[in-house]
């Protein structure tokens, strides 16, 4: 997949293409796509665009016309794939082209010589495929485990596997964040405005400059010795309940879609994994996780309205990305598996539940095989203690709850390889 | 008695004279082999160490902070180390490990003081649980 580019033009614009299409090809790439026209059916141009590592666009006044380039965008963006655009003619400031994509970083083909222009788009391209995944954590159901197994599955990934590991806080409930932050850190982080609102607000005084959306990222693993890789947040603050209520106009959701996916690729370029932990119910914000993921993560109770939400999780992503779900890019994790749920008036809620799943003809090659038992050690009870470094916080860090931490490490090891592009 | 058996009695005896050697053959005659060699075992159990009360002062001071001990000793070595030029070089290994490098330049007394304030000063910073407005 990730060595597939989709080249989406015009017929007008065929010589230009031709040759970005030559020189992705001499670079190692395999070339897909063509005239947008020549593919009457959209649900077939969005399934072939959602299996193409890269998005290719070349722009022109014919393509500003088009509403099934458009439509072809949409579904890259829809999908999580990079968008790399190579004008070859001159744009309108408020055709669909520059109100979608940050017009700062088209490749000019007419106003740089053409080596140039084309060097640039294979850099662009291997930027985008040389990177980490961007895993979000799903369900629309809530109180299924998604914060606590998202800081505590990665935090095992990032001790024992050394994996660079960067969190986005996208839940109003900002749980994450408290989670990993005391309340003084997150008012001191709040007051610098250095929260996920700051990167999806474009305008005011809350607005961070474009540039500096990679600098807003706090250290989460704060020990002096050794060399550790990444381990960071994004921190989340109750700010965010704006996106989800539809009180910003569809100017401002657009802006922030732009901003939110320029973070995430500045994430990705420098982690193994990027996380995002998405909010329950479906709004702008559970959008904006399922159009930049690679991999989805969908926690699991062993109760029967978790897997409601799982059915209406796989619904809400055909809706998103314009196409079904495919089993690969989709986990299942049992969640607080617990031998004291069976009992002789209900059954075996685990066994029942993992039947369930196993035996669903999509869910079930999606199920993880490592499940997560109910633990101590992975509860987030009120307690007077306090870590200078938010690592120790985890249950990794813990004294105790030893196959719970063996679970963790054997699931988040099984989700980064099922992730891994 | 065959040779293998001279050669062991040799090697055991070694150059003991004749009047230790009778007096130990009387022995070994006169008791039971339990009896020798809980007598012949010399006592290996080493005196017990005196606690360390500081240690247990310093642990109990600290024990609110979500560390590893050999975080809490670079934290606590930091700490006291603060406003002193002279700083230590090499990193504790655990909170016996700072103490006993701290012993070198402070009194007791300062040290159960600096844990406290160590705990004061993360709580401060890092604590404050979640309320309720």
């Amino acid at each position: 997949m990730a060595a597939t580019v989709y080249l989406a033009f015009e017929g007008a614009d065929e010589a230009p293409a031709r040759v970005i299409a030559a020189d992705l090809e001499r670079n190692g790439w395999s070339v897909i796509g063509g005239d947008v026209h020549a593919r009457d059916n959209v649900a077939a141009l969005v399934q072939t665009i959602s299996e193409a590592g890269v998005f290719v666009l070349v722009a022109s006044a014919a393509a500003e016309q088009s509403a099934l380039m458009q439509r072809a965008t949409a579904a890259a963006l829809n999908n999580g794939r990079a968008v790399i655009v190579a004008a070859a003619g001159p744009l309108e400031h408020d055709a669909w082209i520059a109100n979608t994509l940050d017009p700062a970083g088209f490749v000019d083909m007419q106003a740089s010589a053409e080596a140039e222009a084309l060097a640039r788009i294979a850099e662009l391209a291997r930027a985008a495929a040389g990177r980490g995944s961007v895993i979000a954590m799903l369900n629309i159901k809530g109180g299924v485990g998604k914060t606590v197994l998202a800081a505590n599955l990665f935090a095992a990934a990032h001790l024992a596997d050394k994996r660079a590991i960067s969190f986005i806080d996208l839940d109003p409930q900002h749980n994450l964040t408290q989670y990993f932050l005391s309340p003084g850190e997150r008012g001191r982080i709040r007051d610098r405005n250095h929260t996920l609102y700051g990167v999806l607000n474009a305008r005011g005084e809350n607005a961070i400059p474009r540039q500096d959306l990679g600098g807003i990222v706090i250290p989460l693993n704060r020990a002096k010795r050794g060399k550790h890789p990444r381990f960071e947040l994004v921190a989340g603050d109750e700010r965010l309940f704006e996106f989800t209520l539809d009180t910003r106009s569809e100017k401002d959701k657009a802006e922030a879609f732009q901003r939110f996916r320029a973070l995430v690729a500045a994430l990705r370029a420098r982690s193994d994994a990027v996380i995002i932990d998405s909010n329950p119910c479906a709004t702008f914000l559970t959008k904006l996780a399922i159009t930049s993921a690679d991999h989805i993560v969908a926690p699991v109770r062993p109760e029967k309205y978790s897997l409601t939400g799982l059915n209406m999780l796989e619904q809400v992503v055909r809706e998103v990305r314009g196409r079904p779900l495919r089993p690969e890019e989709f986990s299942v994790l049992l969640n607080g598996v617990n031998d004291r749920t069976r009992s002789s008036e209900t059954g075996n809620a685990d066994a029942l539940t993992r039947a369930e799943i196993q035996n669903a003809p999509f869910f079930g090659t999606a199920l993880i095989a490592d499940e997560v038992p109910y633990s101590a050690v992975l509860r987030s009870a009120p307690s007077d203690r306090f870590a200078a470094n938010p690592i120790n916080v985890t249950a990794m860090m813990r004294v105790g709850g030893r196959p719970a931490k063996e679970a963790l490490t054997r699931a988040a090891a099984a989700i980064l390889r099922r992730a891994a592009p | 008695m065959n040779d293998d058996e001279k050669k062991f009695l040799q090697s055991m005896l070694g150059k003991r004279s004749r009047t230790e050697v009778k007096r130990l053959f009387a022995l070994v005659r006169a008791h039971s082999d339990r009896a020798l060699l809980a007598a012949s075992q010399a006592r290996t159990t080493k005196a017990k160490r005196a606690p360390d009360r500081l240690l247990r002062d310093v642990q109990r001071a600290l024990r609110p902070v979500m560390a590893p001990a050999r975080e809490k000793a670079e934290m606590l070595v930091d700490h006291m180390a603060k406003g002193r030029r002279r700083k230590t070089s090499t990193a504790p290994k655990g909170l016996s490990d700072a103490l006993r490098q701290l012993r070198a330049a402070h009194s007791e007394a300062q040290i159960a003081a600096g844990a406290h304030s160590l705990a004061a000063r993360l709580a401060q910073r890092y604590g404050d649980r979640d309320s309720v407005v």
